[in-house]
């Protein structure tokens, strides 16, 4: 039990990096002659990369930051696009002597600014004046929340019946399918996520953040972050308002998140205390 | 070493120049064959992302080497995630893929296995005691032992210490008991 306690400290040692000297000497000289032990740790470093949780590799955050700016910017180009492809298009409308073309700029100009000003107002103002519950009816009620689960759906039947049932807002249907499937320890990917959204649609909240802290507590969650957001949500509409902070600030903290939800989770978590703390 | 390795570099050591270089440089390549079959511009970042996270475990491997061009490996990679993910991975593929850019199937294939692999530690991870599933997550995220031990509230660094040991090992043991591991 001793030597094979004293190995597992050497193997943790040198799978850290930090065996070092005449005793990292010792133990690459007792690899290269033993291939039995090269095999046990090919076998552990290998363990240490297939566990390895999607939040823990530094170069995901730079990606996603990347893909924000690009589709934000990419958006803003379509924007100028229709601006210019407007001004070119009828060229011979305009009539020589007669400042056409300007004035059609200036209209365009105006309604792009009227519109970017108007877009801006409404955004602050329901970032301002919203209540916690209308912004979280707002952001997890909409289509695209539901699209998002949607995308990690198996090609599994009965989960597909599960969505099919959310689609028709038939909430309770869509949980008694769901609840047959995660209690049967069917591990498909995103029935748990599914099941806690369809309890949140039906007004169950408890019964929501209870499956989603059972869910955090599994390893090598590649959606974590959504997990997190939808728990935040289930804590506020239960009003365990300080709960709900805390797994805010938790992902607000985590650099996995991406900036437009962690933008989404300040305001939320700002909306929270103004109105309830 | 082959010239491409500069972009596992840049995975490995989260070069933001060269991770920008590669989003612009391969994922248009890579949404232009998502898209043609029945995907979208969001489902082909998640394809390029993690496919890089196959690159990135298979590049963390001991004595990992770059055989081929970088793009003809993230090329298959993506491929396969997506045949996968439409369900067509046992049947005829949709997808022809181009000679030049998928020559080296055997690297690509050689991921995918990884992949399976990995989801078997991931199951038998799953079927530890909390506490052991906990202990195990934390070390991987270089939680030192000291730590572990004021969060899981054990006496001492010690007791974590010999905790980890008999959890690490059960793993071990679970995964080297699977006829899949052995097969």
């Amino acid at each position: 039990m001793e030597s094979e306690f004293q190995k597992y400290e050497l193997i943790e040692q040198y799978l850290s990096g930090t065996l070092k000297g005449e005793a990292l000497n010792d133990f690459n000289a007792m690899l290269s002659n033993d291939p039995k032990f090269q095999k046990e740790i090919a076998l552990h470093k290998d363990i240490e990369i297939g566990l390895m949780e999607q939040e823990d590799i530094p170069f995901i955050k730079t990606l996603n930051e990347i893909y924000e700016n690009e589709s934000a910017m990419s958006s803003t180009e379509k924007t100028k696009e229709i601006y210019i492809g407007e001004s070119i298009e009828h060229p011979q409308k305009s009539e020589p002597g007669k400042p056409k073309t300007i004035v059609r700029y200036l209209k365009i100009v105006a309604a792009v600014a009227a519109i970017l000003f108007a877009g801006i107002f409404i955004n602050q103002f329901f970032k301002q004046s919203l209540s916690p519950i209308a912004l979280s009816e707002k952001w997890i009620g909409e289509p695209l929340e539901q699209s998002s689960l949607r995308n990690q759906t198996t090609r599994n039947e009965r989960l597909n019946n599960a969505y099919k049932e959310m689609e028709s807002k038939n909430y309770e249907g869509a949980i008694k399918m769901l609840l047959d499937i995660y209690e049967n320890k069917m591990d498909l990917p995103g029935s748990g996520l599914a099941l806690g959204y369809a309890y949140i649609q039906n007004s169950q909240h408890k019964e929501a953040s209870e499956i989603f802290n059972q869910l955090l507590k599994k390893t090598n969650l590649k959606n974590s972050d959504q997990i997190n957001w939808y728990l935040a949500h289930s804590y506020l509409r239960n009003k365990q308002f300080s709960q709900s902070i805390a797994v805010l600030e938790n992902m607000l903290s985590n650099p996995s998140v991406t900036p437009k939800k962690k933008e989404e989770a300040k305001v939320l978590m700002e909306a929270i205390r103004k109105q309830f703390l | 070493m082959h010239e491409d390795y500069r972009y596992i570099e840049a995975l490995l050591e989260n070069d933001h120049k060269l991770l920008n270089e590669m989003y612009q440089k391969f994922l248009p390549r890579i949404e232009a064959m998502v898209r043609s079959n029945s995907g979208t511009k969001d489902e082909a970042f998640d394809i390029f992302q993690e496919a890089l996270i196959i690159i990135y475990r298979k590049a963390k491997q001991m004595g990992f080497e770059l055989t081929s061009k970088f793009y003809t490996y993230l090329y298959g990679i993506c491929r396969n995630l997506w045949l996968k993910k439409l369900g067509k991975v046992k049947t005829e593929p949709l997808i022809k893929p181009p000679e030049e850019e998928y020559s080296n199937i055997d690297l690509t294939e050689e991921a995918m296995e990884d992949e399976k692999r990995y989801q078997l530690y991931q199951e038998k991870m799953l079927e530890l005691s909390e506490d052991c599933q906990k202990i195990i997550s934390l070390r991987l995220k270089k939680t030192k032992l000291k730590d572990i031990a004021n969060l899981m509230g054990y006496k001492n660094e010690n007791t974590a210490t010999q905790k980890h040991f008999k959890c690490k090992k059960q793993l071990v043991k679970l995964i080297q008991g699977d006829d899949r591991y052995r097969s």
